[in-house]
């Protein structure tokens, strides 16, 4: 079984070899391994400086912040009585539930309307599609601080105001996961879709059965992005959502800056280290595909 | 299995027109060939018998009905494509279920006929493979497994060996043969291969831009070309076309080369008035070295084991001979060319066409 051809070898075998090579270090890729431990330090350090801040009590938040020195950043006895205050007082738990729903309603809506769109405008012919596929990239030029006093008149026209509809509904239709679609969809070669149909299958099985399950990678990249993007969003549920036990963890969480009391400078740090784990989480969980998607879009 | 039947057929792209009126009728159970250079329409062709290309004008008929409105999904038709087009995310068990499945068959019967379409093509060993790991070979033969696996009224093959090394391409046409044969299937196989067409096909369609040459059995076209064109189609190394005028001979008209020396004596059939000019066809084994005729000098000299092929240039013109078994010849040397005037084609220097 010489011809038995083991998919995962080849990537064993770079990876290996890449470590190998690692004992005689050049200069190039030694300079290049600091600069992106200083660039991932960047990065990183702020998330890292919440994540220890939260573990402070709120009178050491303040303590700690003069003198400045590297112990600052440490909290000097670790507690976790932010967050039992953020899930028993703030009900941290229920904005999240709400969060999630919106994030869900985001993904789930723009995944049917980019693939249905993206394979329209890739697959599909019809008078128009070009110049309708252009005017469709056009909306994504027009900030949201644009329309959104006109969006809000529409929304509560509807009577969506406060209602986790509005939450997402109205950016149910992304111009970059229509594009995103449309370009994985062209990659398929048109010959799995003649042979499809001559096997049988009319548009939509083979838009269901050919064409869907080959584009996975854009799928899982789509989802990442339009969850990232609908789990950070603030300005837009700020406006339409009113009912403070509906509001997302995001603008809850902003609320707490300016509390005009007490400080909850600890409940704050604690919250937006909560608010990240889901993230995280997600981008792990589907790195294998996206990264695999953004590559082979661009070598193709 | 069924007949078809192409009549008129035109197809359109915008302002180019590929294919100016089709008339072929295959036969029930027949292995036709279509045949022509690159760019001539073949694939055209085919794709809109499958249905995958919208028809401008004329009629498809399949079995007795014109499909020409029936999508492709509903005429019960296998395609083969030159790049195998299998379905990158099933392995080959999928694969050859997609189409079973689309057409509502039960589990049991399903499997019972992938069994038996693997067992036919040796593909029991591939079936949980996914196309990706497998060798080009390996792919082809899924793809035929594809079609076969629905027992459908007509096969179609869209040049489906060109992307196989030569060897596995000539077995690989045994076994089509022999495929063709036990199932006694309708085959209309498209090439640019004219070797492939001559082994395989009952009957050749030779096409040039958008047009049908001729329609014959493969000896037919190898043996009377209706035209220059599938004349040095057909047959590797190509028939040699030399430029002549007919002039009256002592014993008869005779051909007449660029350099005046009196080529062949004109076949008794062939009625050509004096001073036309024709272009004589002759087979490059119909071609000898003799001891007296047209003096032609040897360009290249290739052995190819059991005969020799002998390129020689005849007053300014490229001519082929096939030379049995070993030759002495070198380049440069100086040489007669004989043939049998019985042997030559004679086309019309300006139309082609034979006479
Ligand atoms: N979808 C199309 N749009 C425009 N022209 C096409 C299209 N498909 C094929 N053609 C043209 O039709 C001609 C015949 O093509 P094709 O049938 O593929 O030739 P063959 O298979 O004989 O090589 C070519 O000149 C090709 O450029
Ligand atoms: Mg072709």
């Amino acid at each position: 079984m010489s011809e038995n051809v083991d998919t995962d070898l080849p990537v064993a075998a770079i990876q290996s070899s890449a470590l190998s090579k690692r004992a005689p270090r050049d200069p190039v890729s030694l300079i290049g391994t600091i600069s992106l431990s200083l660039i991932a330090f960047a990065f990183a350090f702020p998330i890292a400086w919440a994540a220890l801040t939260s573990l402070k009590s709120t009178s050491s938040v303040i303590a700690t912040r003069y003198p400045l020195t590297v112990w600052s950043f440490f909290p000097p006895h670790p507690t976790l009585e932010n967050y039992v205050f953020l899930f028993n007082e703030l009900k941290l738990g229920r904005h999240l539930l709400n969060t999630a729903i919106a994030s869900s309603g985001q993904v789930l809506l723009v995944v049917i309307t980019s693939t249905l769109a993206g394979y329209a405008f890739a697959r599909l012919r019809f008078p128009g599609r070009e110049g309708l596929f252009a005017l469709t990239l056009l909306t994504a030029f027009i900030p949201l601080e644009v329309i959104l006093v006109p969006l809000y008149q529409v929304v509560s026209g509807m009577g969506l105001t406060s209602t986790y509809a509005a939450l997402f509904l109205p950016f149910a239709a992304q111009p970059f996961g229509i594009y995103l679609m449309r370009q994985s969809f062209r990659q398929i070669p048109p010959e799995l879709d003649d042979a499809a149909r001559v096997d049988g299958a009319g548009t939509w099985r083979i838009f269901w059965r050919i064409a869907m399950p080959n584009v996975r990678p854009a799928l899982a990249t789509l989802v990442l992005i339009q969850f990232i993007w609908s789990w950070n969003a603030y300005l837009w549920p700020l406006v339409i959502m009113q009912d403070p036990d509906k509001q997302i963890v995001q603008v809850m969480l902003a609320g707490l800056k300016g509390s005009p009391n007490y400080s909850l400078d600890g409940p704050l740090f604690a919250g937006l280290t909560f608010v990240t784990v889901p993230l995280v989480v997600m981008a792990i969980l589907l790195q294998r595909y996206y990264v695999r998607g953004l590559m082979t879009s661009g070598i193709r | 299995m069924a007949n078809v039947n192409v009549r008129k057929l035109v197809k359109s792209f915008g302002d180019a027109t590929v294919l100016r009126g089709i008339d072929v009728d295959v036969r029930d159970g027949e292995f036709l060939s279509l045949v022509g250079p690159s760019g001539c329409g073949k694939s055209t062709l085919l794709r809109m018998i499958a249905g995958l290309e919208p028809i401008s004008a004329g009629d498809i008929v399949i079995d007795g009905k014109v499909v020409n409105g029936l999508a492709a999904k509903d005429r019960d038709i296998a395609m083969v494509f030159q790049n195998y087009a299998l379905y990158p995310h099933m392995t080959v068990r999928e694969n050859m279920s997609f189409a079973l499945e689309m057409r509502g068959l039960s589990k049991a019967e399903i499997a019972a006929s992938v069994a038996s379409a693997a067992a036919i093509l040796g593909l029991e060993a591939l079936l949980d493979r996914y196309p990706r790991q497998m060798s080009g070979g390996q792919q082809q033969r899924v793809a035929m497994g594809r079609a076969i696996v629905r027992d459908p009224k007509v096969f179609l093959f869209d040049e489906p060996l060109s992307n196989l090394d030569a060897k596995l391409r000539v077995q690989m046409r045994t076994e089509i043969k022999d495929l063709h044969a036990r199932l006694g299937s309708t085959i209309i196989y498209v090439t640019h291969d004219q070797l492939e067409a001559m082994t395989m096909a009952d009957r050749i369609v030779v096409m040039r831009a958008g047009v049908i040459e001729q329609i014959g059995t493969p000896l037919d076209l190898y043996d009377r070309p209706g035209n220059s064109f599938v004349g040095s189609f057909i047959g590797s190394p190509a028939m040699n076309l030399v430029r002549c005028t007919v002039a009256g001979g002592d014993t008869g008209p005779v051909c007449v080369t660029a350099g005046n020396q009196i080529l062949a004596r004109l076949p008794v059939t062939k009625q050509v008035a004096a001073g036309a000019t024709v272009d004589v066809g002759i087979r490059p084994e119909d071609l000898e070295v003799g001891a007296s005729g047209p003096h032609a000098q040897v360009v290249v000299v290739e052995p190819t084991g059991p005969e020799t092929q002998v390129t020689a240039s005849l007053d300014g013109q490229i001519v082929r001979l096939v030379v049995k078994g070993r030759s002495s010849l070198n380049r440069g040397d100086k040489i007669s060319l004989r043939t049998d005037s019985e042997k030559l084609h004679i086309f019309d220097a300006e139309t082609g066409t034979r006479i």
